[in-house]
């Protein structure tokens, strides 16, 4: 009986020390969010958001920190490997990028789908022919692949070849037209083609559903530009 | 030999009919039979490019919050709102939640703990979704009359969790695997060419479940044949169009749990104190969706706070929820000797 009494007891202390933990974190959430953005916390739930953040304001330090726990935790999932690939390069993390790319090709060496990864690990590296062609690589096994088209945009882009950058991250835009990342390219494909109307459109489309510093700086460029060029006339 | 007693000689089978329902035949359909998530995934199937599309995904967080987060929830309310939870299940209610944040605390101090834990969440998830469509099937055809002998029970759990194997056999089975094994082309090869087999291998095996139902007098609710379906979409062909459509599927199976929860919890609810119906229901459906904000919005953020990455809190807080839903899930649907047999079978057909 007494026995009993004690782990009654027991419960109901681990049960109390439970709430009153999650209150805490509830509590320091609710705090954390005010006072870092003056808001309560946002509806996405994708890991990577603060990743994105830190880059956005500059914080290539805690980018890479969120970047590299997000690594850490997906060990032995493939396509999460892969995706996180990408998500180092464009971090500017290309030692990171190439451990996940290890990582993913130690797991599915045989992949057809690790040539994106590749691609996108030498875009890091800055070797763009490569890079290219382990996008076409990849595009030649699946054509729907969306993520490949935005990385083979992104590399024409980084050669001025707008023409192609523009069709590739058309095709990309198709696949998934929410693809921000792709949205944002193409509009500075448009900004370097001196098409400002539309350069301008596409980074407000971006802002409207994902506002960030640096797509806000695009557009203060983009109108700028487009001024000079109107000044000119 | 059978133990499932097949109509008697001269007698019509049963067949298949509407079967009873909780609600009405469309909601039960559409919604927890997950006839909407098939419209749905077809829809994207066939007109990938409609904006449509781009609407639903620009949307999809609010759409994960509102059907997916609040179902996680959902079971927590269900738990501690059943009338002397605290009694019967003493170390689910109270000991389990410490656990689950000891287990948390020791994914963030430890990688390797975390990804294993992120790992086992993730095949869960598909087992958890099988075992769903398999305790409907049984609830509604219970409901109906036509108690599932065990050899039926057999059939259907089988139909139920052939599409799980897929995913299992798929990249979610990687980590059971020793490295060597898990980057083997071999392997490789074979798992695929299984996984191709289990899809045909799936459809007669749901096939045959429900002809083998059909043979006794009392005729099998038609859900069952929309819940093998669901399932196998949802584990096996939503995986080949995407994240996008596999992010659909997490939204209509939270829906699809909120609803049964819901239906349970309205008619003890009305059973208990009377009053009316939508009062009960959007009660309820608040509170798991304040909860469902707490846990997956707010949590992370301030486990970030402390100190963690805000990667890493969000990876680890989805899986510990995830697996403290998938633990209390498997209490607060028993049966037996509970009063949310009574809410199954009320109404209901008695078996002849």
């Amino acid at each position: 009986m007494q026995g009993d009494a004690i782990l009654a007891r027991v419960r109901a202390t681990a049960f109390g020390i439970a709430l009153l933990l999650m209150g805490a974190v509830f509590a320091a959430g609710f705090y954390g969010s005010l006072q870092a953005r003056h808001r309560l916390p946002g509806l996405s739930q994708d890991p990577l958001l603060e990743a994105v953040r830190a880059r956005e304001r500059g914080d290539r330090p805690g980018s890479l920190r969120e970047n590299r726990d997000a690594v850490a935790l997906s060990a032995s999932r493939y396509s999460n490997l892969l995706d996180l690939t990408q998500s180092l390069t464009m971090a500017g993390d290309g030692q990171s990028a190439d451990r996940a790319f290890a990582a993913a090709q130690s797991l599915r060496p045989h992949h057809t789908s690790l040539s994106r990864g590749e691609g996108f690990v030498l875009f890091g590296q800055g070797h763009l022919l490569e890079s290219e062609a382990a996008f076409r690589r990849a595009l030649r096994w699946e054509s729907r692949d969306a993520k490949a088209w935005v990385g083979l945009g992104d590399v024409l882009l980084q050669q001025d070849r707008y023409a192609e950058a523009e069709h590739a991250l058309g095709r990309a835009l198709a696949l998934r037209p929410n693809n921000h990342g792709a949205l944002n390219s193409l509009g500075i494909v448009y900004a370097l083609a001196g098409r400002h109307d539309e350069a301008i459109y596409a980074f407000e489309t971006v802002m409207r559903r994902e506002p960030s510093p640096g797509i806000a700086a695009n557009i203060e460029r983009a109108r700028a530009d487009k001024a000079a060029t109107e000044a000119r006339r | 030999m059978s133990d499932a007693p097949n109509a008697a000689p001269g007698r019509p089978l049963g067949g298949f009919g509407a079967g009873r329902v909780f609600v009405g035949v469309p909601f039960d359909y559409l919604v927890i039979g997950g006839g909407l998530s098939l419209l749905a995934l077809g829809g994207l199937k066939l007109f990938p490019g409609s904006p449509a599309w781009a609407l639903v995904e620009d949307k999809m967080w609010t759409l994960v919050l509102l059907a997916n987060s609040a179902h996680f929830a959902g079971s927590t309310v269900r738990l501690y709102t059943r009338r002397d939870a605290f009694q019967d299940l003493p170390l689910v209610t109270q000991v389990l939640p410490l656990a689950m944040i000891a287990a948390l605390g020791l994914g963030l101090a430890s990688a390797g703990a975390g990804a294993l834990l992120v790992n086992v969440y993730l095949l869960w998830s598909p087992y958890h979704y099988a075992s769903q469509t398999y305790g409907l099937s049984v609830m509604y055809a219970c409901r109906s009359g036509h108690v599932p002998a065990l050899v039926e029970r057999r059939w259907l759990r089988l139909a139920c969790l052939l599409p799980f194997v897929h995913a299992l056999l798929g990249e979610l089975g990687d980590f059971l695997l020793p490295a060597p094994l898990a980057s083997s082309l071999i392997l490789h090869t074979v798992r695929a060419q299984a996984q191709a087999l289990l899809v045909p291998v799936t459809l007669l095996g749901s096939l045959a479940a429900l002809l083998f139902m059909s043979r006794r007098e009392q005729p099998v609710p038609a859900i069952v044949g929309v819940l093998l379906l669901s399932n196998a979409v949802w584990l096996i062909f939503a995986g080949y169009q995407g994240v996008f459509a596999v992010s659909l599927v997490t939204v209509f199976h939270g829906l699809q749990y909120l609803a049964i929860l819901g239906v349970f919890h309205v008619r003890e609810r009305l059973d208990e104190t009377g009053g009316a119906w939508w009062r009960h229901a959007a009660a309820f459906y608040a509170i798991c969706l304040v909860l469902g904000y707490l846990l997956f919005q707010v949590w992370p953020v301030g486990l970030a706070f402390f100190g963690a990455s805000y990667a890493e809190s969000a990876i680890l807080a989805a899986a510990v929820i995830n697996i403290h839903h998938f633990l209390v899930d498997g209490f607060i649907w028993k049966l037996r000797n509970d009063r949310n047999y009574a809410v199954v079978t009320q109404g209901a057909a008695l078996p002849a």
